[in-house]
């Protein structure tokens, strides 16, 4: 019995002995750089994002436009932006044969721009619980295996790489607010419209991000690589989800 | 009188494995109310609000293995053991401090936890959720068993960025082109900004 005993302790405690080897495993071991061709200019590029967020849109812009759209209105936009959304992740859903959330896109949309006022709110999160799903054609590649080819920084609009800019552009196909002369609707004008609701949109979502934006980049020790490996990682979840 | 004790030595085991993920998930919920109380505290000045909230974080976190995994094994254990705790000194000062001060950015939002899951036999992860007026951003608290039984944090996913991968790539490009000291150095010199 005394055996047995002993024996017993030293199999529930071996058992979770474990080494730091164990932990070593769930990271990956950078050995070699990433593939970036254009990481001279994508260091350039983040530098004058940084600068301009730091310097000009934080201190004067975005303090300005706060003045005049309280964060309350500023998210309502950014609702109705979101809301108008649907069409991109409604076939992205579909790409990824993800059915269910297809579904739930449509009642959303459904909801929110009648009971949401043209989206301006979001009573479907918020009463019905119907959760938002955040796909775009970039993950729909991620999700058949793609890979994300090279960083690309791009002025203002910040990191993105080549896979999910190709998917960017193929988006646009699907996007309401986006303009173009061989389509029968369209629902603004001219491309000059278009871009002016780019650069707002943008504008808006960034006010909203501020704050997040100067904590988050504290973390740096080199910035560049820092916000391109947050990006990589950032996507990875979404692809996955 | 043998059997009654083999029944109660099989009878703790299997209650303290069976309830061991509602217990983490708890301890999340109630430390994140602590947390959310002391941050809507509008009449505790800033400094007295970190101090209490790093007497609340501080328990659940194991920042020393943090540490060890943002260098890798092979750095970790080419060190001495002066390296090592200056480097632990500083590390852990600058983690505390960057955790704290992201905590102040969520003040108004709800947080939503789910169950916790059991990856592996020492490992148990928690998903939570940011809950804005736009968005819904997940957070995943990783866990692991200590050899005393006790479960602590030893990194963080922030939507889907994990703190100990991005501190990993930073510190081996950092380590290319620096010696350990002026590494620490640097580290340091942040934290103390």
């Amino acid at each position: 019995m005394r055996y047995l005993l002993l024996l017993l302790f030293v199999v529930i405690f071996s058992s979770h002995a474990e080494s730091i080897d164990d932990f070593d495993d769930e990271y990956v071991e950078k050995k070699q750089e990433p593939f970036d061709p254009l990481s001279g200019y994508n260091r350039v590029m983040t530098n004058f994002n940084d600068y301009l967020y730091m310097n000009i849109l934080d201190p004067y812009l975005f303090k300005g436009y706060d003045y005049v759209a309280p964060k309350v209105v500023r998210s309502s936009i950014q609702c109705f932006f979101d809301n108008l959304k649907f069409p991109i992740t409604f076939v992205n859903n579909l790409l990824q044969l993800k059915f269910k959330r297809a579904w739930v896109d449509i009642e959303r949309f459904g909801v929110n721009t009648t009971i949401g006022l043209f989206g301006f709110f979001d009573p479907a999160s918020t009463w019905l619980k119907l959760e938002k799903s955040d796909e775009d054609f970039g993950q729909t590649l991620g999700y058949y295996g793609v890979g994300s080819g090279f960083p690309i920084t791009l002025p203002f609009f910040g990191q993105y790489n080549l896979r999910d800019l190709v998917g960017v552009t193929a988006d646009a196909a699907a996007d309401p607010l986006y303009y173009d002369d061989y389509r029968k609707y369209n629902m603004i004008t001219n491309k000059y419209e278009a871009w002016g609701i780019v650069v707002y949109k943008q504008f808006n979502e960034g006010s909203l991000r501020a704050k997040e934006y100067k904590e988050f980049r504290k973390d740096a020790i080199d910035l560049y690589p820092f916000i391109r490996d947050a990006y990589e990682q950032n996507r990875n979840m979404l692809i996955k989800e | 009188m043998r059997s009654f004790f083999a029944i109660l030595i099989l009878g703790m085991f299997f209650t303290l494995s069976a309830s061991i993920e509602d217990d983490i998930t708890n301890t999340l919920v109630v430390n994140s109310e602590k947390v959310t109380s002391i941050l809507r505290d509008k009449n505790m000045p800033i400094k007295e609000q970190d101090v209490e909230l790093i007497r609340v974080v501080d328990p659940l976190f194991d920042f020393d293995l943090m540490g060890r995994l943002c260098l890798g094994k092979s750095i970790y254990n080419s060190l001495s053991q002066e390296q090592k705790s200056r480097f632990h000194d500083v590390f852990n000062r600058r983690i505390k401090e960057s955790y704290i001060s992201k905590l102040h950015l969520y003040t108004d939002e709800k947080l939503e936890f789910q169950r916790a899951e059991r990856v592996k036999d020492t490992r148990i992860t928690v998903l939570s959720y940011f809950i804005t007026k736009t968005e819904r951003k997940p957070v995943l608290y990783k866990f692991y068993e200590t050899d005393n039984k006790k479960w602590l944090i030893y990194d963080v996913d922030i939507f889907g960025v994990s703190i100990v991968q991005t501190y990993r790539n930073q510190f081996s490009a950092a380590l290319k082109t620096k010696t350990f000291e002026q590494f620490v150095d640097e580290l340091d010199l942040n934290t103390t900004e």
